[in-house]
């Protein structure tokens, strides 16, 4: 038999004809005509089972294995981060140690609802204890009330008992007296962390000097420059290669039916981006950048309304004279002052001991408490003002007319406190997780050494991105327009170039798209049976 | 029917297109006999 797709579909028209032809008045004729199909049926199915074995087969032949190792790289790369983190000489030893995550977490636990305040506790008291710093009841005096919960958490604490429930029960008979006791612990940190910074600093000395010592890098313009080369060799590495392709096809990542020769979507990709291209090799360096740079721009997009927000914010103060503005420690003055306070009424609070309740008057003691709390109270205020004080200071150490989008990203991504805020604020969120996403998205747009566009965008003058992109890119024969790089068609855009680079990937290579086109069928195919049998 | 004999063919000599279209052709008949299977009724005797 020469051709066995002619033969079926003449035999199918040859059956149909005869089964319709066939009489079924009767019982016997019934009986008959069902003997006639079922006949059919399990000729067809011997035909059904020796094309899907031969399909599978083929497809398999077409598979491609490229064995592409990234984990050597991408650990590189994480430790090359993780020494930049620690050596950033942006940022202090209050977001060096994460603390600003820890207390960003405690300031928010009522607006996130958060499950657990012990894993926040724990997760500080821990960060103390690397640095070889073991608090104990009596560093947590900031009320009355803070050293008694405390007390009772350092004790499950240190007996590593699993349950918290007698915590949990003290917190709750606190909680109705002094409904701000976990702002109060959250003071009582803040304090402990300013008042251990020279321990804090030291350690983090002895981390840098062992990470540095340990990866052969001299300092942090060193650091910077390992990350770019291994960033650049981990791009290199994990270019999309032919298997990925065949994946991303079977999981319907891409429609292959556009990368199929007469398709709609191929040509019009083509013939919009590169008209006069008649070689594709020469244009794909070209395309290839021009793929990073809407990814980078599409990035600068999504978190433009941070830096519009830093812009609204921060432009009024490039008139300010940093060297008289006193923002910052005028807070910390104040602070200290509002502490000391503090400290006094508490000493005449602990005073009446051994037992902590025993006071001569009960209503002057109560008087005291709460003279206590209501000064917390205020101070709490106080560190809302110190905390803006504490960004402006950084910003304004950095702050010139000429500062770039790539600037504030690294400003930002030092302070992830701060960083959290603004995501908070601008993009109106409430949700931890979702804040928690944008951050992570945030630094690792912030972290890519290959960012290009960014580093020469000024953030307080007007500029035209889309502009400088379509008319570089005009130069390499691409053709696309400003329109083309609007927030809403750099989708598609990015469609067409990654098509067009993959068509050209698969030509050049072993296999075609027609191979491919076949592989994803046979795995519809596959994947329709496994269904039917389910 | 009289039982036919098995057909020898030859896949190879197929595009790809028209191997997936001789699977689907296929399919699609053996789907069509089974919906055109007559229900047999309890029937005493023929009509």
């Amino acid at each position: 038999m020469n051709n066995f797709l002619e033969f079926i579909n003449k035999d199918i028209e040859a059956k149909k004809t005869l089964i319709s032809t066939m009489p079924t008045k009767t019982k016997t004729n019934k009986k008959k005509f069902n003997e006639t199909i079922d006949d059919i049926i399990e000729r067809y199915e011997e035909y059904k089972t020796s094309t899907r074995n031969y399909l599978i087969a083929k497809a398999k032949s077409f598979e491609v294995k490229e064995s592409t190792d990234l984990d050597q790289l991408t650990e590189k790369l994480e430790t090359l981060e993780n020494v930049k983190f620690l050596l950033n000489p942006t940022n202090t030893y209050v977001e060096k140690m994460c603390f600003d995550d820890l207390l960003y977490q405690i300031n928010n636990y009522d607006t996130f609802n958060f499950k657990s305040l012990n894993e926040i506790i724990n997760g500080l008291l821990d960060k103390f204890e690397q640095a070889g710093i073991h608090l104990e009841s009596d560093d947590f005096n900031y009320t009355c009330y803070v050293h008694e919960y405390m007390t009772a958490f350092l004790e499950v604490r240190n007996r590593r008992l699993s349950s918290y429930d007698k915590v949990s029960e003290i917190f709750e008979q606190i909680y109705w007296v002094n409904p701000e006791l976990i702002q109060h612990i959250e003071l009582n940190f803040r304090k402990l962390i300013k008042k251990n910074s020279r321990k804090f600093n030291n350690y983090i000395l002895t981390l840098q000097k062992e990470v540095m010592e340990k990866n052969k890098i001299r300092d942090y313009a060193h650091c910077l420059e390992k990350l770019q080369d291994a960033y650049i060799d981990l791009n290199m590495a994990s270019k999309e290669t032919i298997s990925d392709i065949i994946a991303m096809a079977k999981t319907k990542e891409l429609d292959i039916e556009q990368y199929l020769s007469d398709s709609k979507g191929r040509k019009t990709a083509f013939d919009s981006l590169i008209p006069e291209v008649t070689d594709v090799d020469k244009v794909a360096p070209a395309l290839e950048k021009l793929k990073l740079n809407i990814l980078e721009y599409q990035n600068y997009l999504e978190f433009y309304p941070m830096f519009k927000y830093f812009k609204d914010e921060y432009e009024k103060l490039l008139t300010t004279d940093k060297k008289e503005y006193k923002g910052l420690k005028t807070i910390i003055d104040q602070i200290e002052t509002k502490e000391n306070e503090l400290e006094k009424l508490n000493k005449k609070i602990f005073s009446g001991k051994p037992g902590l309740f025993e006071f001569r008057s009960d209503s002057a003691l109560k008087q005291l408490k709460l003279q206590s709390v209501l000064k917390a109270k205020e101070l709490y205020e106080l560190y809302k003002t110190y905390d803006i004080e504490y960004f402006k200071d950084k910003v304004m150490m950095i702050l010139n007319d000429t500062l770039t989008i790539s600037d504030v990203l690294n400003l930002y991504y030092s302070f992830d406190y701060f960083k959290k805020l603004t995501i908070q604020k601008v993009y109106n969120i409430t949700d931890y997780d979702e804040i928690i996403k944008y951050s992570d998205n945030f630094d690792l747009f912030a972290m890519n050494p290959t960012n290009i566009i960014i580093t020469g965008v000024p953030i307080f003058s007007s500029n035209n991105i889309a502009k400088t992109i379509s008319n570089k890119y005009r130069l390499n024969s691409i053709n696309i327009s400003e329109d083309d790089l609007n927030e809403d068609n750099l989708k598609n855009l990015l469609n067409k170039i990654l098509l067009i680079l993959r068509v050209n990937k698969i030509e050049k290579s072993e296999t075609t798209i027609e191979k491919i086109w076949f592989i994803v069928q046979v795995e519809k195919i596959v994947a329709k049976e496994i269904k039917e049998n389910d | 029917m009289k039982r036919e004999e098995k057909v020898d063919f030859d896949l190879s000599t197929l595009t790809l297109k028209e191997l997936i279209e001789v699977y689907q052709n296929i399919t699609d008949f053996s789907q069509f006999l089974v919906e055109s299977k007559i229900e047999l009724e309890e029937e005493n005797e023929d009509e």
